[in-house]
């Protein structure tokens, strides 16, 4: 059978690109896209979010107001607010207000106010989560009062508060313990887990005048305790919320809150968050402060930290071994010492070693307990029942925090 | 004259050789009868008809006789011949010649190394127009063509487009035969031939194809060749010319063969299989088959260790893809897709940007547009005013533009950026500039998206595209396992034992390495 | 026997260069092609209805698509005819043309879904704010252009492919593994059966590559080891997507479902892109590349059957009819990608069940009879193999001497 030969007709093929190349140059030469053009652009480095009385939800958003430069580089920010029913209707009123078109690109920090965050907070995250430009690796931290202070704060720090705020809740001070840095799609995995439970960073603000004293009496609470430390957080949050005078604030982020089925349930201390981040962050080098009975108190740094966390079900109970590793050496002492002393920073004394691990278990403990009374498994154990232990699921998923046998195995070396 | 016998010899081939396209005989056939004609013995009339037949006042006669006193004639054209060799080799021989006076005689006496009995007129006016002298003697119906023909021809330097920091400098000059003298001393052997085909109605210009047998595919030399012969034009300038007869494609958007302008990389190109061309007039000599890969191979990177070599290669891919592409995304990132700016960098920009009246997309054509007419009119003007040129371009232009507000400072960075990148490959400017240009202005227009889409089509555009057989885009497309290992990076000589597989003839191996 | 000289002279006429890819290529389709659209919305579908299983749910169908392809594989070892010459072997060429038309019309079906899928995914990465559909249309420019070429242009498009495949996916990969937690994987078939099949029988369209094999029948240069070769391919492209999503849950666990664009999402978790910006748009735009020509192919090949269908050597032709109809089709379903998407993987699954599993699986059958029909057409005696198998050995003889030049020298 013979084939019918067809082809295009020489010039047709020239046709044809001169005609796509006119239309690309109409498309260049109009720019009519409906884009939006970069100086028409809000760029939102960060949103703070609460509610007003009414319920509906106020959101602060911090934007970064490029100023004309030749050489470049300049920039500002500002914090605009609009409110709404919803986060969506929140933002249109602040496009309203400025003309800017908000973008969340590159808004790399969610901050949850005290009225948010007493309810389920995922009634405003999920805006965030249904956003699809927006990155879901954006920090999320929860403070007290309300979000708008923390972002129209001055800090000394940087010009824009959001940048700060984003310094402080790097990943940097997770990896050193002190923050319990988390993004939002780590704690949105959380909470739609089988155990609904979730953490971040709980901030409050501390005025700078008065900074030296704030953290003072944080470095006292390091050392004396954790209840302390919750009564400074209250303290200086109220200073925070009438630091509006002040002329700088400094951020404190180094408590966390925790969440149960999306509201925050109780508030951990300094040491607890630092004993929380160490079993199960990815903490790299952390410093812990040891109190010995002679008065002195004694720094180790702890590096090669592993946390772990594991599940047992013998004898139809479930236990729950939390586990965590760490090699010690001093990195500082309330007293001077001998120079051979300060040269030998690796040789840990034992009795030091036993004082850490002390200090670790009755922090993780106080953690364990003070969430196990909330409902929270931030340990993750009911995971780890339907993961491992599937058969004993249905039978122990109503009641698996009341009925674990928590155990604590903590063991600090020296490295020598 | 019948009108059958006139269209016979209007359509004889050596008529139709010179009278193809309305040459200068058309319509007159006595002339096209006398080209035909063989000479006579009358040696004034032969004089006569190759003055009708080459009426310019540069045809010249040197009449002289010998001791006998037969008269002797030589033709030529002034300037092109040499007359002190005319006289040494032919007038003074010929004027002491007491010998048998036979043609063949004579023909022993003249002192030429080159000699050749010319044919009929047609064949006698190609001579003379070439530079060779024709030589009458009375009596005899025969004549004497004299290799005595001199070019006003340059030296062999170092050509200013293809310089080396390492390895023979030596560069193509516009004679055919130097250049092809001076690839013979590269590859002395007999396996290297020449192919020399006549081209140009009026310029009659000489083009060699040159070609290792075996070695060279036989189809592509009978393709060439063919090819050649089939060209039908007035006049051939330069190499470029027969270059556009040779593509395979009437209008593609890149090179379809390569180019250099040296013989060390013409013999290394045709030891690998290639066909060289060269054309009188032209430093320029063609290789074929092309690929794309080619013009990132430089000479050098033979000569270098094989790290630095990959290293130059790796950074001239590169340089060609930032040239390319980074103007494009610069754009489209403004435009359409911010992320793709660190958020440092993007209010770096934005607060450059702020209050220009033109939008990102037209500012960088503008900006493009700038760059090309400052290097066009660099090439053109002359060296006195190219510092001046270079002082407003940079000066008074960019910065004056970024002062008054009308550029952004990134903008100008970004093209010259680009600009430097784009002179990596030298070979590819033509059509890495008109990619460059196309790319803007699909990232303008669609964004990211064009720019993909764009990169897809030229991709395929070259999967179809073929040099003699020889995919453009080999070895990457089709994958040749052995060609891979002279492409991004290049290994070390004794590791490149065979030839291209796409180039090469029935001769598969270059080297032997001892140590296998 | 008349029809068998027709068949012959068919088969010449149809081996065509440009039509023919090789083993190389055609390995390369299947471990790079396979895995590049894929990677796109399939990882959040099947979450969707597989949960935690959504492995067991993709290895199934995987392994249903390995069978059907390793059945087309077979053919291609044990034959060079095309598909087109097998049907008009046995049931004469206006079958062939017909099932060619159908086939066809399946290709053009088929890509209905990936096209749209693309035009989502362009959308998302590639523009911050949504841009007017007119952008997509040059899409089809390229996708006519692709398609009016050879299926030899399909092939070397393979070969760039993988290199493209290499360079970007291990990056993505790499950039995102820092973040994975393979545990949440587990516990395995939690799901039940029910779910995983449900799970596999939705993303059938997305595994229906058998469907595109089939045209490359006879159209393949089979090398040694031609089997070893591809199976290896594809069993290499579906690792891929399996370690894919074995990675991609790993990070989003319980949101999973939630992360429509796989490939865009997994590396944003890389820490150096705080610093560096989304360098990892980068690798995702030179994925793109791989991604568009994995999408143009079955409509290449859609444009090449219809062409044979009808018999006539029209490729632009082709290519602009199906391409015009899927610029209508995506047009027209512009706004309503979800109830395409339900439609065709809720309702229509079995259209792929039947050209992507079923036919390719039943296509042996053709073979039957093929080399009593091969005796028949060329009946030998004894004594004119043995001139013919000394005849080869002294045309192998010739072509080796050919090689070496005078002097034997060997270069």
């Amino acid at each position: 059978m013979k084939k019918t030969r067809f082809y295009l007709p020489r010039r047709w093929g020239e046709k044809i690109i001169l005609f796509i190349v006119a239309f690309l140059f109409l498309l260049f030469f109009s720019t009519d896209f409906g884009l939006i053009d970069i100086q028409k652009t809000a760029i939102i480095l960060a949103a703070g979010i609460d509610r007003t009385e009414d319920g509906n939800f106020s959101v602060t958003a911090q934007i970064a107001v490029p100023e004309a430069s030749k050489s470049g580089g300049a920039a500002q920010a500002t914090a605009i607010s609009g409110s709404g029913e919803t986060i969506a209707r929140a933002f249109q009123e602040i496009n309203t207000k400025t003309g800017w078109f908000p973008k969340l690109i590159f808004c790399d920090l969610i901050v949850l106010g005290e009225t948010v965050t007493q309810g389920n907070v995922f009634d405003c995250l999920s805006y965030f989560m249904r956003n699809e430009q927006m990155s879901d690796n954006c920090l999320l931290a929860a403070c007290e009062g309300s979000a708008q202070e923390i972002l129209t704060a001055t800090t000394p720090t940087e010009s824009m508060p959001a940048l700060a705020l984003q310094k402080i809740l790097a990943t940097e001070a997770k990896e050193s313990g002190n923050i319990s840095t988390v993004n939002l799609k780590d704690f949105a995995a959380d909470y739609f887990s089988e155990h609904k439970s979730g953490y971040m960073p709980f901030l409050f603000l501390l005025p700078q005048t008065e900074g030296a004293q704030g953290g003072q009496s944080g470095e006292g609470g390091q050392s004396g305790g954790g209840a302390q430390t919750a009564a400074a957080a209250q303290d200086n949050g109220q200073s925070g919320q009438s630091g509006k005078d002040q002329k700088s604030s400094v951020f404190y982020g180094a408590c966390t809150a925790v969440f149960y089925d999306g509201k925050l349930k109780t508030v951990l201390t300094r040491e607890e968050s630092f004993a929380l981040n160490l079993v199960v962050g990815k903490v790299r080098q952390a410093t812990l402060q040891v109190p010995l009975p002679d008065g002195t108190a004694y720094a180790l740094s702890l590096t090669d930290v592993k946390g772990k966390i594991n599940l047992q079900t013998k004898d139809n109970l479930p236990r729950l071994k939390i586990g965590l590793k760490a090699v010690a050496r001093v990195s500082d002492c309330t007293v001077p010492k001998s120079l051979e002393n300060i040269a030998s920073t690796n040789t840990v004394r034992e009795e030091l070693l036993q004082k850490a691990e002390e200090l670790l278990a009755r922090d993780i403990s106080a953690v364990f307990e003070k969430c196990r009374e909330n409902q929270c498994d931030i340990f993750g154990a009911l995971d780890r029942l339907q993961k491992y232990h599937t058969t004993f699921y249905n039978a122990y998923k109503e009641d698996l925090l009341a009925r674990i046998v928590p155990t604590f195995e903590i063991h600090v070396r020296d490295s020598d | 004259m019948p009108p059958f016998f006139i269209y016979f010899l209007k359509t004889s081939a050596p008529a139709r050789r010179l009278t193809r396209g309305g040459g200068y005989f058309t319509g007159d056939c006595l002339y096209c009868i006398v080209i035909m004609q063989k000479p006579e013995k009358d040696l004034r009339k032969n004089i006569q008809k190759l003055k009708e037949l080459l009426p310019a006042e540069d045809i010249l006669t040197f009449a002289f006789s010998l001791p006998s006193g037969r008269e002797c004639t030589a033709i030529f054209t002034d300037g092109v011949t040499n007359k002190e060799l005319l006289g040494e080799q032919v007038a003074k021989p010929l004027g002491e010649y007491t010998g048998e006076e036979t043609f063949e005689g004579i023909i022993r006496a003249v002192a030429a190394p080159e000699n050749k009995e010319g044919g009929d007129f047609a064949s006698l006016t190609e001579e003379i127009l070439d530079g060779n002298a024709v030589l009458f003697v009375d009596g005899f119906d025969r004549s004497l063509i004299v290799g005595v023909k001199t070019v006003p021809a340059r030296a062999v330097m170092e050509p200013p487009t293809d310089i080396a920091i390492k390895g023979p400098r030596a560069g193509f000059v516009e004679d055919v035969k130097t250049n092809m003298s001076l690839l013979r001393t590269r590859i002395k052997t007999p396996e290297l031939l020449f192919k020399t085909v006549t081209i140009g109605r009026r310029s009659r210009t000489k083009v060699a194809l040159c070609y290792l047998k075996n070695i060279a595919r036989d189809e592509v030399v009978r393709n060439i060749e063919s090819r050649l012969k089939r060209i039908d034009i007035d006049g051939v300038s330069d190499s470029s010319y027969v270059a556009l007869f040779l593509a395979g494609r009437r209008h593609s958007l890149f090179k379809q063969t390569g180019t250099t302008e040296k013989p060390d990389i013409l013999a290394a190109k045709m030891l690998e299989g290639r066909v060289g061309i060269l054309v009188d007039g032209s430093p320029i000599a063609l290789t074929l088959p092309y690929l794309l890969i080619e013009d990132f191979q430089a000479s050098e990177d033979y000569f270098v260790s094989p790290f630095r070599a990959s290293f130059t290669r790796f950074i001239r891919i590169f340089s060609l893809i930032i040239s390319i592409y980074l103007p494009a995304f610069y754009v489209s990132a403004q435009l359409f897709k911010l992320q793709l700016l660190p958020l440092g960098l993007l209010l770096t920009i934005a607060s450059n940007i702020q209050g220009l009246p033109l939008s990102p997309s037209l500012e960088m054509f503008l900006t493009v547009l700038l760059l090309e007419v400052l290097t066009e009119a660099s090439v053109r003007m002359p060296k006195y005013v190219g510092m001046a040129l270079s002082v407003v371009g940079a000066l008074v232009l960019g910065d004056t533009a970024v002062n008054a507000g009308i550029l952004s400072t990134p903008a100008i960075l970004i093209i010259a950026l680009s600009g430097i990148c784009l002179y990596t490959v030298p070979n590819l400017i033509e059509t890495t500039s008109l990619i460059r240009l196309l790319m803007l202005l699909a990232a303008g227009s669609v964004g990211i998206y064009g720019i993909v889409l764009l990169t897809a089509f030229l991709l395929y555009y070259l999967f179809s595209s073929e040099s003699y057989g020889a995919p453009l885009l080999a070895p990457f497309s089709p994958m040749i396992e052995n060609d891979l290992r002279d492409a991004f990076t290049k290994y070390n000589l004794r590791e490149l034992r065979d030839r291209p597989v796409p180039i090469r003839g029935n001769n598969k191996r270059r080297l032997r390495d001892d140590e296998e | 026997m008349k029809s068998n000289t027709n068949m012959n002279n068919t088969t010449s006429m149809t081996r065509n260069d440009k039509h023919t890819v090789t083993t190389r290529q055609l390995c390369f389709m299947l471990a790079f092609f396979l895995p590049a659209n894929k990677i796109i919305l399939l990882p959040s579908v099947l979450t969707q209805y597989a949960g935690n299983d959504l492995l067991l749910a993709a290895l199934a169908v995987f392994v249903l698509q390995g069978a059907a392809i390793f059945a087309l594989l077979w053919i291609m070892s044990r034959t060079e005819k095309t598909l087109f010459e097998l049907i008009e072997g046995k049931f004469g060429t206006w079958a062939a043309r017909i099932f060619y038309f159908i086939l066809g019309a399946y290709l053009l079906f088929s890509s209905v879904l990936p096209v749209t899928e693309h035009r989502l995914y362009t959308q998302n990465t590639m523009y911050d704010t949504l841009p007017t559909i007119l952008i997509f249309i040059p899409f089809f420019f390229f996708s006519g252009y692709a398609a009016a070429k050879g299926l030899q242009c399909a092939g070397r498009a393979a070969d760039v492919s993988a290199l493209l495949f290499l360079v970007s996916v291990p990056v993505l990969l790499f950039m995102s593994v820092a973040s994975v937690d393979f545990t949440a994987l587990l516990p395995i078939g939690s799901a039940g059966a029910g779910k995983i099949f449900n799970a596999s029988a939705h993303v059938l369209s997305w595994c229906s590559d058998a469907g595109w094999v089939l045209v490359f029948l006879g159209n393949v240069r089979v090398e040694k080891n031609f089997l070893c070769k591809t199976g290896i391919s594809y069993a290499c492209g579906a690792g891929v997507v399996l370690l894919f999503l074995a990675v991609f849950y790993g990070i989003f666990s319980t949101v999973a479902m939630n992360e429509s664009f796989a490939v865009v999402k997994i590396a944003r978790y890389y820490n150096a892109l705080k610093t560096l910006g989304r360098i990892d748009y980068l690798f995702i735009y030179i994925l793109s590349l791989v991604q568009l020509f994995a999408l143009t192919l079955p409509i290449q090949l859609s444009a090449y059957t219809m062409g044979k269908a009808f018999n006539t050597d029209m490729p632009p032709l082709f290519s602009a009819i199906v391409n015009g109809v899927l610029l209508l089709v995506v047009l027209f379903t512009a706004k309503s990608f979800p109830s395409l998407e339900r439609t065709i993987n809720g309702y229509l699954f079995p259209v792929f069940l039947v050209f992507a599993n079923a036919l390719p699986l039943l296509c042996p059958l053709l073979l039957l009879g093929e080399k009593q029909a091969r005796r028949d057409n060329n009946p030998q005696t004894d004594e004119q193999k043995d001139k013919e198998k000394d005849n080869d050995n002294r045309n192998n003889r010739d072509r080796k001497r050919q090689q070496i030049p005078a002097g034997g020298k060997e270069f």
